[in-house]
């Protein structure tokens, strides 16, 4: 798959911040949305499978700007015994305690997209894809590296 | 030919399914078995063959026709069972019996092979598989499908009902069967093998539990029939669509039904009740297996506790280390190939495949996870 190249402008309808919390709220009941000079933060628990432990994660997005999004607790960690191996897919990965899931390329979202529908969802499965790597030492996710590789 | 609902779920229960795969017979085996069957079909009713003017019924019983083979531990060799239904009156069981035995031995590679059972006339493929063939008569009464079977121990007919037990399990797992009406009716597709419906799935994991378990436990000679696991597995299963569940309530029934009996369990074949499966057991061997429902049910309850490691940990220990891992690794690939195809979806119980649509879940949308990959 070649890397995308970027779409033609045309006017996106950015779905606003308080729209975004409704359908956050609607969709993922256990979250709690705030905001703060115009960027909204939500906060919530998300179990990604069925034997998987509950996350409490969180999101930070402002209108237009690419979403964050964070896991608190349980914290990520590498895998035992490979200290040195950084956990696959995340920005920060160098930084221990600072990793940040890195979910989607590039126009996967838009700003006209509902973050319950994208995000969240993208976030559980990283999760799941996370636990696996941990048991198997194999992101068996797919997904785009750094340098454009295509593990898909 | 053999439809059926494939099983759904979430991570443990696409897991379960593909330990499952794992341990069922593969592609090639099947294919193998396939081969063989026919062929030993196809010598018993030809031309110049004894049974050649008789009119007759050649039909598959036992776990591959049920859609639940496991690769046995320990001794290579899985079981393919054929019926060869013989329209006859005789009472002469043991006439009928070495009739097909002396039919085997004019043919020269089965005269090698051929070992004479209680019942049945074995063909061992050492290290690839047992052919059963089991004799039989049609009897009146029931539901059409009652046979008699010639049993050396008694030196007389016994009464079965295999036909039936398929049916009717089949019916239960919701794996519809299409029966023939007469000549040779032929092991289910290999491409139904891969398909298989929870209850399917059930099966196949109390039989490599059980194998497991009486490895480790002692005794493998105590260790219960599949055909008994098989029955109570169908008698108590609830209709669940994902393995884990499916797992759970027959466990818990199986349980039930052992603790409201006095003495030891009778497990009659349910479209033939003189058909009791369980009539090997003695009071050892039936302690045994209810120790082994203990476990099951033990092992269930932790797994329903348990989150994370410890799951895969668990896993290992009931079903075996390398097959758990296997599995995990294609269950991975699985719900990856469902995100791009489409078919994956999430609630906030997770991400899961095959699951129907509710208004409580959406679909999973595709998309690339970026960042450095490993």
């Amino acid at each position: 798959m070649e890397m995308a190249r970027k779409p033609p402008h045309f006017r996106v309808r950015t779905v606003d911040v308080h729209q975004q919390a409704t359908f956050i709220r609607r969709d993922w009941p256990s979250f709690e949305c705030k905001f703060n000079a115009g960027r909204l933060l939500a906060r919530g628990n998300v179990r990604p499978s069925n034997i998987s432990p509950l996350y409490t994660v969180g999101l930070s997005y402002r209108a237009k700007y690419p979403p964050k999004v964070w896991v608190e607790t349980p914290s990520l960690r590498r895998r035992e015994g490979e200290p040195d191996t950084p956990i696959p897919h995340t920005y920060n990965a160098r930084t221990e305690g600072k990793e940040r899931p890195c979910l989607y390329y590039k126009t996967d979202w838009r700003s006209d997209m509902l973050l319950a529908r994208t995000v969240i969802p993208w976030f559980c499965e990283w999760l799941m894809f996370y636990e696996i790597w941990h048991w198997t030492g194999e992101w068996l996710g797919g997904g785009i590296d750094h340098d454009g590789g295509n593990g898909k | 030919m053999v439809v059926s609902t494939v099983s759904s779920g979430s991570l443990l229960d696409v897991w379960l399914d593909e330990i499952c795969r794992d341990i069922q017979l593969t592609k090639s085996q099947y294919g193998d078995a396939v081969e063989k069957y026919e062929a030993v079909a196809n010598w018993l009713t030809r031309d110049g063959s004894t049974f050649a003017d008789i009119r007759l019924r050649v039909f598959p019983q036992g776990s591959v026709a049920y859609g639940t083979t496991v690769k046995p531990r320990g001794r290579d060799e899985y079981d393919v069972d054929l019926v060869l239904l013989l329209h006859v009156s005789t009472d002469d069981a043991m006439a009928v019996y070495k009739a097909v035995r002396d039919r085997l031995y004019e043919h020269d590679i089965y005269a090698e092979l051929t070992e004479e059972m209680n019942r049945c006339l074995r063909l061992n493929y050492a290290g690839r598989f047992h052919l059963d063939i089991l004799p039989a008569k049609p009897q009146q009464g029931g539901d059409g499908s009652w046979i008699m079977v010639p049993d050396k121990d008694l030196d007389d007919w016994s009464p079965s009902n295999p036909e039936g037990f398929r049916d009717w399990f089949l019916e239960i797992a919701r794996a519809v069967y299409v029966r023939a009406e007469r000549g040779t009716e032929p092991l289910p597709a290999p491409e139904d093998a891969d398909a298989k419906a929870p209850l399917q799935r059930a099966v196949q994991l109390l039989k490599r539990r059980r194998d497991i378990y009486f490895e480790r436990n002692g005794d493998g000679d105590d260790a219960p029939r599949s055909i008994v696991l098989t029955t109570l597995a169908a008698r108590h299963y609830r209709g669940e669509h994902a393995v884990a569940a499916a797992l759970k309530s027959i466990v818990e029934g199986m349980k039930r039904e052992i603790s409201t009996c006095p003495g030891i369990l009778e497990v009659p074949n349910p479209t033939r009740d003189e058909e009791n499966f369980a009539e090997a057991w003695d009071l050892q061997s039936y302690r045994r297996f209810v120790a082994f429902v203990e476990a099951l049910h033990a092992d269930l309850s932790e797994l329903d506790a348990l989150e994370g490691e410890a799951v895969g940990e668990r896993l290992e220990e009931m079903f075996g280390e390398n097959v758990t891992r296997r599995a995990l690794k294609a269950a991975g690939h699985r719900f990856r190939q469902a995100r791009v195809d489409g078919t994956a979806r999430v609630t906030t119980s997770g991400i899961a495949i095959g699951a129907t649509a509710t208004s409580r879940s959406q679909p999973l949308r595709d998309h690339n996870f970026y960042g450095d990959g490993p």
